[in-house]
């Protein structure tokens, strides 16, 4: 599997806050990559550094098959990124835009950018201070695209866009994606959105990798185990929360389980529930 | 880089329109200013003091808030270019916007300057520098306040807080700072010394000011100027209100105008009696010790104050001046209700019974400020004075004599009549010198009191000089003509001027001529010459005068030679009206007198 983008052992500190505290990932080449985390997991900041805006404070990062203490200009300009508030100059229309950001790729394809204004439905003439969050969302997305970036950052892209709007805007991603074979690495807190476009799923808990894989394996190594009377014990098995066992794929056909228990499997949200919410096992580990 | 610097023009173009606007309609009229002042090019340094300044604050701040104000960096920190970069664009953008608006204004002034100023290159590079480093100070200064963001007019309180305050503690005036006086008035002047040092200390604070700017800019990668740029919480903005609070209370403190303390010589020798004469100098004073003078000029303005009916006069201080010549006596207020009279004490040459007659002037005018602006009445004031003096110096009345002979004689060779000079106070004075006008008005004087008596005299006087005593209201607004009381008196002033005039006058023994010759295109050098018998102690003093100047001050005129021919020591332009003066001592009338004064008009 070949990556475009890996993370080894990432720590940042903002202060006495440890935001990333050893963080892993690898993004293979050509597919979506669903970063799912809590508000203030870290998901911003390791984008964020992956934009050359900070430098980590330990670990490794590998772009491109380059490994650097923060990322450059010239990488920078294989990366298109979708933030989730875009912040254009409100005074430009979205042609005024593209010719000020393609100025800054030396891949810029102008057609390609009025092909997806044409394809988004974004009015070329009106200045970005009268657009809907939908149009800007989508807007940032065809600069993105434009620029026929390697890969391609999102950040949240659709907080605060109507389902229907959010359904469009991941459904042309999705297509864009296709055409073009862009490596995408989207961050996300909303589980169902991540489920529809992406194909690898990395759960990032307290600046910490707890989970990274496709959705099938994701679904096949975590599971619930009903009717327990006392938690398992076991090599290879890790109890992510409650009653919600980790374990891989060949351990689960294996088990046998107590009388009575029995496994079930379970949608990505509340995999990434049991990943998310900590707050019982902190309180058993205090208790203990 | 150039995407953001189009980027950046397209943003601000109209800002910077209508900032060249102000600055070229700043550039009129202080062009027009200038034609006043002492060279062309000073309408260039108020240009650069007085718009410069504020549009090398204004365009930073704008710059820098527009996109940080905004957020707008936020998607700018999302393109493949390095805060650093955007940075030295945005520097580079306002720098550009100057200097779009300065260099062509100052290849403007130096054209316009062209025929007044002899434009070398050491003068125009100089001038250039010292424009481009202060211009260089101000915008990296405020660069670097601008990108504080919300903390940055807390920064420029502070700033300005601490200048008043280094400004009224430290003893070097603010004007003598470095930065300030790499933009002093002296960079209009031709001869003026280049201050290499306090340019090297500005561009070196200049410089200072740019690597703080990039500090901040790139500090934490950029997250400080970030976090600067967040809108401040209540408690922020509360704080910050009290900061300014604090600010403007200690402004207040500052600016706090205590009464000045009132005027006293230290050491002063002072007189018993009413009213009070100070006498600032220890030594003898034209052959008078201190103490007699003192109480001598003490009961002397008591009689005179008595004799015209004044109120009672105020207080005098003689205070020594020994950068003045010695006919050069002058006269102000001092607080409070004080009179101060300044002359050269000590100076040998020194005449008291002028400094007499000025410090009598002084309180008569004190007590009739109507009479600073009536020229008709000027004569009658110093012919009194000087009439007063006669009558209590012996042989003093014939030494005016011989002076009011020989200003005859002057204002026969000027053309003017008595009638003339008496009604023309200014011009009488410009031709004869202070001390011959003195004595031909006290002939006119002494002619009144030969003419009306003793008493008609005094009433004349006392209507011409004293307070105003009527009951009558408009007396208190209407200040009575000259020509009027003379009338009333019976003795018109063309009947007194006529008694004056004197048949088969000799001309004055030398004359000055004053010659211009063109030199390369329109301008001008002029030539002098002494002609007649040679004058003792001659000299030759000269002024351009400006439009609307009708009275040029012995002591605003420049030193031009002692010889009895030469050049003036500056070219001048065609159309240009300048005044030269001649002046000698004749001992013989212990007086400094004119031996001739032109106003010359170049074609």
């Amino acid at each position: 599997m070949t990556c475009l983008l890996r993370l080894e052992h990432i720590t940042h500190r903002f202060g006495k806050v440890l935001a990333l505290d050893g963080l892993d990932l690898a993004v293979p080449a050509g597919e979506i990559y669903g970063f799912l985390g809590r508000n203030g997991a870290g998901k911003t900041t390791t984008l964020r550094m992956l934009m050359g805006l900070m430098v980590p404070d330990a670990g490794r990062i590998e772009l491109f098959g380059e490994q650097v203490k923060s990322v450059p200009v010239r990488l920078k300009q294989k990366i298109g990124f979708v933030p989730q508030e875009p912040h254009f100059y409100p005074w430009m229309t979205a042609r005024q835009l593209g010719r000020f950001v393609g100025g800054f790729y030396p891949a810029w394809d102008d057609a390609e950018f009025e092909r997806l204004l044409r394809r988004l439905d974004i009015p070329t003439d009106r200045k970005a201070s009268v657009m809907s969050g939908g149009t800007r969302t989508k807007l940032s997305l065809a600069l993105a695209f434009a620029s026929r970036p390697p890969l391609l950052l999102l950040d949240e892209p659709t907080t605060g866009l109507d389902p229907v709007a959010r359904r469009e805007f991941n459904d042309q991603m999705i297509e864009l994606q296709r055409e073009q074979g862009t490596t995408v690495m989207f961050s996300s807190h909303l589980v169902g959105e991540v489920e529809q476009v992406a194909q690898r799923v990395g759960i990032i808990q307290a600046g910490s990798t707890r989970f990274e894989g496709t959705i099938p394996s994701l679904r096949a190594q975590v599971r619930r185990i009903r009717g327990l009377d006392a938690p398992i014990e076991a090599p290879g098995w890790q109890r992510v929360r409650g009653d919600v066992y980790r374990a891989i794929e060949a351990d689960w056909d294996a088990a046998i389980l107590p009388p009575g228990a029995v496994a079930e499997t379970l949608g990505l949200e509340e995999i990434f529930l049991a990943f998310a919410r900590t707050d019982e096992l902190r309180d058993e580990a205090q208790a203990s | 880089m150039i995407a953001l610097l189009r980027k950046e023009v397209r943003e601000h173009w109209r800002f910077m329109l209508v900032l060249y606007l102000i600055g070229g309609l700043m550039f009129a009229l202080m062009w027009i200013e200038a034609r006043s002042t002492i060279s062309p090019l000073s309408a260039w340094r108020m240009l650069l003091v007085g718009f410069g300044t504020p549009a090398a604050i204004l365009l930073p701040n704008r710059l820098v808030m527009r996109e940080y104000g905004i957020n707008t960096q936020l998607f700018l920190e999302s393109l493949p270019i390095g805060r650093a970069t955007v940075l030295l664009t945005k520097w580079l953008a306002g720098w550009i916007g100057l200097m779009l608006f300065f260099v062509p204004a100052y290849g403007a002034a130096l054209f316009a300057a062209r025929d007044q100023v002899y434009l070398g290159g050491g003068l125009v590079g100089l001038v250039a520098l010292r424009s481009v480093v202060y211009l260089l100070f101000v915008y990296a200064g405020a660069f670097a306040i601008s990108l504080t963001l919300r903390f940055r007019f807390v920064v420029w309180g502070l700033l300005f807080l601490c200048v008043a305050l280094a400004g009224s503690h430290v003893q070097q005036p603010v004007g003598q700072w470095p930065p300030f006086l790499v933009a002093g008035e002296a960079m209009a002047l031709e001869a003026a010394n280049a201050p290499w040092r306090e340019i090297a200390i500005t561009a070196g604070l200049a410089c200072g000011l740019l690597a703080a700017a990039v500090g901040l800019a790139v500090a934490s990668r950029g997250a400080l100027v970030v976090v600067l740029a967040r809108r401040m919480s209540a408690a922020a903005r509360t704080m910050l209100a009290f900061a300014f609070g604090a600010i403007a209370g200690v402004f207040t403190l500052i600016d706090k105008r205590e009464p000045p303390p009132p005027f006293r010589l230290e050491q002063a020798v002072s007189s018993q009696a009413e009213p009070a004469v100070h006498v600032g100098w220890m030594g003898e004073i034209g052959g008078v010790p201190p103490e007699r003078l003192a109480a001598g000029m003490s009961q002397d303005l008591a009689a005179m104050r008595d004799w015209l009916g004044l109120r009672p006069l105020a207080p005098v201080s003689l205070v020594p001046d020994a950068w003045r010549e010695p006919h050069e006596i002058s006269f102000g207020k001092g607080s409070p209700d004080q009179l101060v009279v300044r002359a050269a004490l000590g100076s040998p040459e020194l005449a008291l019974p002028h400094l007499q007659e000025m410090v009598r002037i002084a309180e008569i005018l004190d007590q009739s400020p109507a009479y600073v602006w009536r020229e008709d009445r000027t004569w009658l004031l110093r012919g009194f004075s000087a009439w007063w003096q006669a009558g209590r110096i012996e042989g003093y009345a014939a030494l005016l004599q011989q002076r009011a002979d020989f200003a005859a004689r002057l204002l026969r060779a000027h053309g003017l009549d008595a009638e003339a000079a008496l009604r023309r106070a200014d011009t009488a004075d410009e031709v004869l010198g202070d001390c011959l006008a003195g004595a031909f008005a006290w002939r006119a004087v002494q002619a009144l009191h030969e003419r009306l008596g003793p008493q008609r005299f005094q009433a004349l006087m006392r209507a011409a000089l004293g307070q105003r005593t009527s009951d009558d209201a408009r007396s208190l607004l209407k200040v009575p003509a000259t020509d009027d009381l003379l009338e009333e008196a019976g003795v018109p002033l063309p009947r007194l001027a006529q008694s004056l005039n004197r048949a088969g006058l000799q001309l004055p023994p030398a004359a000055l001529q004053v010659k211009a010759s063109r030199l390369a295109g329109d301008m001008f050098e002029l030539r002098y010459r002494i002609t007649g018998a040679p004058a003792s102690g001659a000299r030759v003093r000269y002024k351009v005068l400006q439009p609307g100047e009708p009275y040029v001050q012995s002591e605003e005129t420049y030193w031009a030679g002692a010889g009895t021919s030469g050049v003036l020591p500056a070219t001048f332009a065609g159309g240009t009206r300048v005044f030269v003066l001649a002046e000698a001592y004749d001992p013989g009338l212990a007086c400094r007198y004119r031996i001739g004064a032109v106003r010359e008009a170049l074609p």
